[in-house]
């Protein structure tokens, strides 16, 4: 009797395609609006995120979150290396630079001075060797760039991907390109490139204080909290774990701006419009059919066999629109990766959304199936 | 005002009984009291040795379903299925599997000479060929009684008499008990006894030749 259930729905097309469409035009809204929201937040985090192996950040003390520097004198570094349960420190720098290419073009570029001596900090690299950063003049540029904004100029006056060796210059220093890297997009998406920390003072001159934040090692048995009230206390300077200081970032960039809202209002509306048309598609469905499921009380279907039969109806139309739904973002996202339309649909998000497309089916479902069950079976003879 | 009173009415196994009566005289609430989809205020109705109102609702909806058969006035086919589906579906109630409830329901559809019908949808066929579809999904789990209701009011009158032929042909060769409601005086003889009702009582109970085309004799 199942099939037959699934030949009711499915044979009434309009009705059919009508909820599978509005069930996947709302999984395909609510999941894009999702998944963009994933890559904005993640790429509010990302610098902090993708340096490993670093257990507490070091900034200013009003620094509040990661890309609100306010740089410290290169003697914090040395002092916070003083403090107890302080395995090492090391400086990292983070800040704005013009970068010219051959044929005169000019792009800002995000630049990265990494500690010279250990280099933690620097991404991992798709091309070249990491220590040859520590060669003179030496960048890592990041892939996308490299293919996008900052694409090496070609005699012919076309342009191609900037390789190894290639040259450019940063605030009118001469710079080689040592490496390249897979980097996470960040959320301004300008190119970065990474360099050695005192590579940094040549190239920035002109600032008295560059150091934005001293990454941290605690030593194993080290007591976190003492460690971060002696950097506050003694230094004045903040320290927050890697954690801490991604979560404040991303709470920071939550509350100061509008995304929430916007997105979330959007993916809200799409909810409430798209979930809206499919369940009371499929309520109308229950109501036309009422006569139908009479006729099967009639003839001897019991309620449970017609609550499986709604079920099935419910559950495998609001599944097969979310799957489309689905299918739709992932096609989407596979299509424009090149793009730099950054969507980052996570499990969690599938999830979330499949709850939410569940439980318009489920309540469309369910006011249908209340009707049924009270049908009176005798209304087969009016 | 209560539907049906004192109604004391013995239905013989293989007849078919044609309840008669004008609209609102208790006719179909009578027929939903013996199918048991309605249950009395008082009094019993027993159906086979048993007494529906005394089973619980699934097991009244199983007995339901293995000694009765329904021909509707409007047919009630599934328009989203095929002919085939459609009759196919008292079998499958019963927890047959599809490939015998499908051979099956093409035998049925012979018998009522749908054969090549049995792809088609309820819409693209004739009002008759509907009412065939119908009695062939009342037919198919070989009930013991089928319930009509005004199974030739929607059709002309010579699909009518052929409809009432085959109705009557299938229950004698299977003897299944036929309960009829109908207005239609033209197929009166088709019946082995006619109760009439009126006003929610049985104001007789006689056979086909004690009726006139005008009336009562």
């Amino acid at each position: 009797m199942l099939s037959i259930a699934w030949k009711m729905l499915a044979g009434d097309r309009a009705k059919y395609l009508s909820i599978v469409f509005s069930l996947a035009f709302t999984t395909l809204l609510i999941t894009q609006q999702g998944a963009t929201l994933i890559a904005i937040f993640r790429s509010t985090t990302t610098f902090v995120d993708q340096i490993n192996g670093v257990d507490m950040w070091v900034t200013d003390p009003k620094s509040e979150y990661v890309d609100d520097i306010k740089s410290m004198d290169d003697m914090a570094v040395y002092r916070v290396r003083s403090v107890p349960g302080v395995a090492w420190a090391v400086p990292l720098y983070k800040g704005s630079i013009r970068a010219q290419l051959p044929d005169g073009r000019a792009q800002s570029v995000q630049l990265i001075g990494v500690d010279d001596a250990t280099l933690i900090g620097a991404p991992k690299i798709t091309a070249g060797a990491l220590p040859d950063l520590r060669v003179a003049d030496a960048i890592f540029v990041d892939e996308d760039s490299a293919h996008g904004n900052l694409a090496y100029p070609t005699p012919s006056g076309g342009h191609r991907d900037l390789a190894v060796r290639d040259t450019l210059e940063l605030n009118d220093h001469h710079v080689v390109v040592m490496g390249k890297f897979h980097g996470e997009k960040t959320f301004a998406s300008t190119p970065v490139v990474y360099t050695t920390y005192d590579r940094v003072k040549a190239f920035v001159p002109s600032e008295r204080k560059l150091l934005s934040y001293v990454l941290v090692k605690l030593k194993p048995d080290a007591d976190v909290a003492q460690v971060k009230a002696i950097i506050s206390k003694n230094l004045n300077l903040r320290a927050r774990t890697k954690a801490e200081f991604s979560n404040e970032s991303l709470r920071w960039f939550i509350v100061n701006t509008g995304v929430i809202l916007n997105v979330g209002l959007s993916a809200i509306m799409a909810f409430v419009i798209g979930g809206g048309i499919a369940g009371m598609t499929f309520y109308n469905f229950m109501l036309d059919n009422q006569r139908q499921f009479a006729v099967l009380r009639a003839m001897g279907a019991s309620r449970l066999l017609l609550v499986r039969m709604v079920v099935l109806q419910g559950l495998g139309v609001t599944l097969l629109g979310y799957g489309c739904g689905i299918g739709g973002v992932a096609a989407f996202i596979l299509l424009n990766t090149s793009s730099g339309i950054d969507l980052r649909l996570t499990w969690s998000l599938i999830g979330a959304v499949c709850g939410m497309v569940v439980l318009v089916g489920t309540a469309a479902g369910s006011l249908g199936l209340r009707r049924v069950l009270h049908l009176d079976p005798a209304v087969v003879f009016k | 005002m209560p539907a049906l009173r004192e109604i004391d009415l013995d239905i013989r196994a293989r007849e078919i009984l044609f309840l008669v009566g004008p609209s609102g005289c208790g006719k179909t609430t009578l027929i939903s009291v013996i199918a048991g989809l309605l249950r009395p205020d008082t009094g019993r109705s027993v159906l086979f040795g048993t007494d529906p109102e005394a089973l619980s609702p699934a097991t009244a909806a199983a007995f339901r379903r293995d000694n009765i058969g329904f021909v509707f006035q409007s047919y009630n086919l599934i328009p989203q299925l095929s002919v085939q589906d459609n009759v196919m579906i008292p079998l499958l109630l019963q927890g047959n599997r599809h490939s015998i409830a499908a051979a099956a329901a093409r035998a049925a559809l012979v018998a009522v000479g749908l054969g090549q019908h049995a792809d088609k949808t309820p819409s693209e066929l004739s009002g008759g060929q509907q009412q065939r579809v119908a009695i062939a999904r009342a037919i198919i789990h070989s009930p013991k009684l089928i319930v009509c209701d005004e199974p030739t009011s929607a059709l002309d009158h010579k699909t009518g008499q052929e409809i009432m032929h085959l109705l009557r042909g299938l229950a004698h060769d299977r003897g299944t008990t036929l309960i009829v409601v109908t207005h239609d005086q033209r197929i009166y003889d088709y019946a082995d006894r006619i109760t009439e009702m009126d006003d929610g009582r049985i104001v007789s109970i006689r056979e086909p030749a004690e009726w006139t085309d005008g009336g009562r004799k």
